[in-house]
């Protein structure tokens, strides 16, 4: 590996790796816009200038390839000025126009024009080169071309990660812009990501547009709940309202991408009215609202008694795909380790089968659940009922007589969901007494004996297991308010009201446990499900 | 181009201006001031106390009272709903949602905007805060109301100011930039009604606009 | 004076293969086809040929770059997108003898063992690669160039490509990128066209004045043609005189023939009676000599260079003492602004930004301070892009600048 000095800090670098990246893993600031650790190198906007030892001219970081015994500046006088100067070309033509700019607050044009206070423009502004504004992109992107710098981000992007090349630079010189052809809409499904690598705001979303200043976000570090790929994001929100939800950069996933239905999926989780106290069902066969301990009490009871009367067999675990690992793993346990159950079933489609099948080649699986993977790895699929057809045909002939269902929306649709669900309202109508949780209501959810609400996607914490095995941590953003408790937490009532002696307080003590008992979680570390996930160790 | 402010040190200036015949007169010059209000106000040529609210102490150009929101030629908000007064507020009590503005030069509009009064506490960061003189103060103190809801003052309320003439602009710091759209002489009456100490500094409109030359640096 | 490119150049129907062939031509490939491919290499090293585009790098040394063991094919492309404002050499060439450039790229070609090659020519002269068209069909029809090249085992296809108007598709790495269809953007270099240029394959890029030499080289010996010239100028070079003279058009002379002399007798001195105020020797993009600095210097790489100036493409233009030099800044930053790709940030901002301000000055607008400005953007500029055009800008706005400053404050004074 070769050694290469950087502002006089000695780094042993990876052969082949450029300048600008040895510097910035190496924590050194060279600014730059057109550079982007997912994209091919372009070398344009020369804001990553640096003076290395031995070159005549002031070099490209982007572009220059370390060698050993290398000599590189980022922070003389020399570079500064250059630095200063390709800025303040930048920002000649530039509206500056950032209180009513979407970009503001995270953009590094302004940032840098703050580091070197060009505060005083040289350039009148009748001689400004004035380009086109607010032109409509399609559903995600709103263009506009006077702040663009020009960097290419998002024509290298649709040239080489998507492969369908949309945009392209029009015009030379001082007028060149950037655009579609004829402005025709942005129709490809990761049209959003120009939005967030345009370092400025010539492309801003469409969706988040005027909705809030970032400087007003809050960010939770999550995992896309989307389908069985598992990106790794961000869950920008403010007072208990999601605004945005941004790729966080896994190399190992979806590098800086995320595809455009899961970007805006938060919409499908904030429609819809939820279930806010839990439900019992009386004598008289109607709900009424009752407390938690009253509904983990009337739950413990009627499980003892159907386990008691008609075995352990008589009761069904229906879990769901997009709960947590931790979720999942005391549902398992409160079950069986009470009553004995042994009959688990999740699948309400084929998820097993697809959960590896892809929908494209850049993203997208076609299994729509997050953690398909994870209801495999805890056994909750069983061989003998085969999926949720198998569970109604035993509740219905009276073999099963009990079951605990959890249901959730999926928050990227697709044709069959309706269908999915209408076989899950089958299931809890066949049994003759049904726990179901569910974060939205429904009007079936009037047939269940006992409906306890439940934080949803983005409410609750915990790890997924995406379609590589690859365990992550997704935070809890919201506060989902009333009644609703996390699916975990539920369980951990019901294990500890009926007895249980362990005692679970948090995901990770739950976590704990899984990752010394459960196959596909062994060695996992939540310090690294944490960051960029991990896989269990063979 | 930006100008250098004059740098000023106050000691040195102190001591270069200091002269004995200052030193001595600028004593007696104040006790002439302090002789002059006592001969007034026992002679009776000026009432000590005034009868609010039938007669009101005009207050500093400077008086940061209720906002105002300011227009537009056409009389539309000039507010862009940048958030910066929101932002700077201490006391949290702006709200503002965005729209789009018909004219991509301008490209965003406030759909809402509303301050909540009693929230307030009128120190003018969001005067200083704003980038297109948008919000201003106004002299007017008064603001009791009998609901709640009528201390949160909407978009509408914020840009109509019927009581405005009655008391003024306040405080907008580039005040060369604020013109009056209708000039507002107040009656003979309200000026007898005002009369004594209580005057009126200006003649104020209704909804003062901005005006701005881009090309003017 | 002994010529190289010029010498059949007014022959009446030289365009025609009969012409060409009756005044000797195709001797030369004829001759070379019988050599080793690599003594043609040693042969051009020998004869010191400079590239004639601008640049001047040692033609030798740039085929010896080319690596043959790669196992991809090699490309020789000929740069005819003649676009320095001031450069009409090509042109006359491939007008009148379009055969012995057609000539000179099947000796490159087997020099180099390439077998497709292709001439890239500037939009605006689309009747001058009908020219070239026309000669390459007789080519090909006369077994010329084909599967076997003059009668030898080695095929050979020369292909004509024209160009859209862009100034920028004159520097290599452009053509190449306009020529595999992209926009003419530089390439960032390394890696070099000798390596990976033209469908990411070992690339010769060569100017036509370049090319057109190579027959006189086969023909009377590398060494016949390193006796001509300075030092380290050898052969002759062609230079496109307008402006200010009486007799303007393109003349081959030997390289090193002083400036002045070139001037006053060849291109037939300056009309009315009216001084020499200054020479832009080489085409827009080099820096001007004022007439006390074009004295003793002589039309060689090296001259010009200690000048404060450079050969660059030969495109001479002369201005007499009724210019005013901030209006010609005007004029050439104008054309750099219009023709800068817009890739990297300096040359895209930086030439506007110059010719808006001297757009400024001229109208009577300027300030004092645009003066400084122009030198500021200029060091902005200079070095800090992909290729030499933000240079090509800096060179003559910095040399106008300094060296008729009092023309450019006068304007201010209003």
């Amino acid at each position: 590996m070769p050694k290469v000095t950087i502002n006089g800090q000695e780094l042993e670098v990876e052969a082949g790796k450029t300048v600008i990246q040895a510097a910035l893993e190496a924590g050194i600031d060279v600014p730059h816009y057109c550079y982007h650790p997912d994209l091919p190198v372009d070398g344009n906007c020369r804001m990553c200038l640096v003076d290395v030892e031995k070159m005549p001219k002031l070099t490209p970081s982007c572009t220059t390839v370390v060698s050993e015994g290398m000599v590189v500046r980022t922070d003389n006088d020399r570079v500064k000025t250059a630095v200063r100067g390709v800025l303040e070309f930048l920002l000649i033509n530039h509206p500056v126009d950032c209180p009513v700019c979407d970009q503001a607050g995270e953009c590094r044009l302004q940032d840098y024009y703050m580091v070197y206070g060009l505060h005083t423009s040289e350039i009148p502004l009748s001689m400004k080169v004035r380009k086109r504004k607010v032109i409509d992109l399609g559903p995600m992107v709103v263009l506009d071309q006077e702040r663009c710098v020009l960097c290419s981000r998002c024509i290298r992007f649709f040239d080489h990660v998507t492969k369908t090349g949309e945009m392209q630079f029009f015009g030379r010189g001082d007028h060149v812009a950037i655009g579609t052809f004829e402005d025709q809409p942005l129709e490809n499904p990761y049209s959003g990501n120009v939005v967030d690598i345009c370092p400025v705001g010539a492309l801003t979303s469409r969706d988040f547009r005027f909705k809030c200043r970032v400087w007003f976000l809050h960010s939770t570090d999550s995992v896309c709940g989307g389908c069985s790929t598992g990106c790794s994001m961000r869950i920008d929100h403010r007072d208990g309202t999601i605004f945005r939800l941004l790729p966080r950069r896994n190399a190992e996933v979806n590098r800086s991408w995320l595809c455009d239905e899961g970007r805006i999926s938060f919409h499908e989780l904030m429609a819809g009215e939820r279930v806010v106290r839990p439900l019992v069902k009386g004598r008289d066969g109607l709900q009424a609202p009752v407390t938690w301990d009253d509904a983990v009490r009337s739950i413990n009871s009627a499980l003892k008694d159907t386990a008691d009367k008609h075995g352990p067999e008589s009761i069904l675990g229906f879990a769901s795909p997009s709960a947590t690992n931790e979720a999942l793993y005391l549902f398992r346990q409160y079950l069986s380790g009470q009553f004995g159950a042994s009959r688990f079933e999740f699948r309400s489609g084929s998820e097993d089968s697809k959960v590896t099948a892809q929908e494209d080649d850049v993203l997208r699986h076609v299994d729509k659940h997050p953690n398909t993977m994870g209801a495999l790895n805890l056994g909750l699929a069983s061989e003998e009922l085969g999926g949720i057809g198998g569970a109604i045909a035993a509740a219905r002939s009276g073999r099963i007589k009990a079951g605990v269902v959890m249901y959730f929306k999926p928050l990227v649709p697709r044709p069959g969901d309706e269908e999915a669900e209408a076989r899950v309202a089958e299931l809890v109508r066949s049994l003759e007494y049904s726990v179901v949780l569910a974060p939205h209501r429904a009007d079936w959810l009037s047939d269940a004996s006992v409906v306890l609400p439940v934080a949803a996607w983005s409410e609750e914490e915990g790890t997924y297991t995406n379609f590589q095995g690859r365990v992550q941590f997704a935070g809890k953003a919201i506060n989902p308010g009333g009644d609703i408790q996390p699916v975990w937490e539920v369980f951990a009532n019901l294990l500890y009201a009926s007895g249980d002696n362990a005692l679970w307080l948090s995901v990770d003590d739950v976590f704990g446990r899984l990752s010394e008992t459960v196959p596909g979680y062994k060695g996992v570390l939540l310090a690294e499900a944490k960051t960029v996930g991990a896989l269990p160790t063979p | 181009m930006k100008k250098t402010p004059k740098v000023v040190n106050v000691s040195d200036r102190a001591k270069k201006e200091s002269s004995i015949a200052k030193e001595v007169l600028g004593p007696l010059v104040g006790m002439g001031l302090t002789f002059s209000r006592m001969v007034d106000n026992l002679t009776g040529r000026v009432d000590a106390t005034i009868r609010y609210p039938e007669e009101r102490r005009s207050y500093s150009d400077r008086y940061r009272g209720t906002h105002i929101l300011t227009a537009r030629e056409d009389g539309s908000p000039r507010c862009v709903a940048c958030y910066m007064c929101a932002t700077a507020c201490p006391a949290d009590c702006i709200y503002i949602e965005a729209a789009e503005h018909p004219d991509p030069l301008i490209e965003k509009v406030a759909k809402r905007f509303e301050i909540d009064m009693l929230r307030c506490v009128f120190c003018g960061f969001c005067v200083d805060a704003c980038p297109e003189e948008a919000i201003i103060m106004s002299r007017e103190t008064e603001i009791s109301a009998f609901t709640r809801e009528e201390t949160l003052w909407d978009l509408k309320q914020l840009m109509s100011r019927k009581t405005l003439p009655e008391y003024g602009l306040g405080y907008r710091p580039n005040e060369n930039l604020v013109e009056s759209r209708l000039t507002f002489v107040p009656k003979e009456k309200v000026r007898n009604n005002l009369a004594g100490r209580v005057t009126l500094k200006e003649d104020v409109e209704m909804i003062p606009h901005v005006t701005y030359d881009p090309d003017k640096d | 004076m002994t010529k190289i490119h010029l010498v059949n150049i007014d022959k009446p129907g030289q365009a025609s293969l009969e012409t060409y062939r009756a005044g000797g031509g195709y001797k030369a490939l004829e001759k070379a086809m019988k050599m080793e491919q690599s003594a043609i290499v040693e042969e051009v090293k020998t004869s010191g040929l400079r590239g004639r585009g601008g640049a001047g790098f040692p033609t030798g040394m740039k085929w010896g770059f080319v690596p043959r063991d790669t196992g991809k094919p090699t490309y020789l492309l000929c740069n005819a997108d003649e676009s320095e404002p001031g450069t009409f050499k090509d042109r006359i060439l491939m007008e009148r003898d379009p055969h012995l450039l057609i000539e000179g790229m099947a000796i490159a070609c087997y020099a180099l063992n390439c077998h497709l090659s292709y001439i890239y020519i500037r939009g605006e002269y689309e009747f001058v690669a009908n020219t070239v068209q026309k000669a390459l069909d007789e080519a090909y029809a006369d077994g010329i160039l084909g599967p076997s090249v003059v009668g030898n085992d080695y095929g050979l296809d020369i292909f004509v490509h024209l160009g859209q108007g862009a100034y920028i598709c004159g520097e290599e790495t452009s053509l190449i990128e306009s020529l595999e269809g992209y926009r003419g953007y530089p390439r960032i270099k390394p890696p070099f066209p000798a390596t990976h240029g033209f469908l990411a394959s070992p690339t010769v890029v060569n100017n036509v004045e370049t090319l057109t030499a190579l027959p006189w080289i086969i023909n009377n010996g590398g060494a016949a043609h390193a006796a001509l010239g300075t030092e380290k100028s050898k052969g002759t070079k062609l230079f496109s005189v307008s402006g200010h003279v009486n007799k303007p058009g393109v003349y081959e002379i030997v390289m090193g023939y002083p400036l002045l002399d070139f001037i006053n007798n060849e291109a037939g001195g300056i009309p009315n009676g009216r001084k020499l105020k200054a020479v832009i020797p080489g085409g827009s993009s080099v820096p001007v000599l004022t007439a006390a600095e074009c004295e003793g210097v002589g039309l060689d790489y090296e001259s010009l260079l200690k000048a404060g100036s450079m050969l660059g493409s030969g495109g001479m233009i002369v201005l007499d003492d009724s210019c005013r030099m901030p209006e010609v800044l005007s004029v050439i930053a104008d054309f750099y602004a219009h023709e800068s790709c817009g890739q990297c940030t300096p040359c895209r901002e930086g030439t506007g930004w110059a010719a808006k301000i001297l757009r400024n000055l001229v109208a009577g607008k300027g300030r004092k301070a645009d003066i400084d400005l122009l030198l500021k953007i200029a060091d902005m500029m200079e070095g800090k892009t992909i290729c030499p055009l933000a240079d090509a800008d800096v060179m003559p706005i910095r040399s106008f600048v300094t060296k008729f400053r009092s023309e450019f404050e006068a304007l201010c004074e209003g």
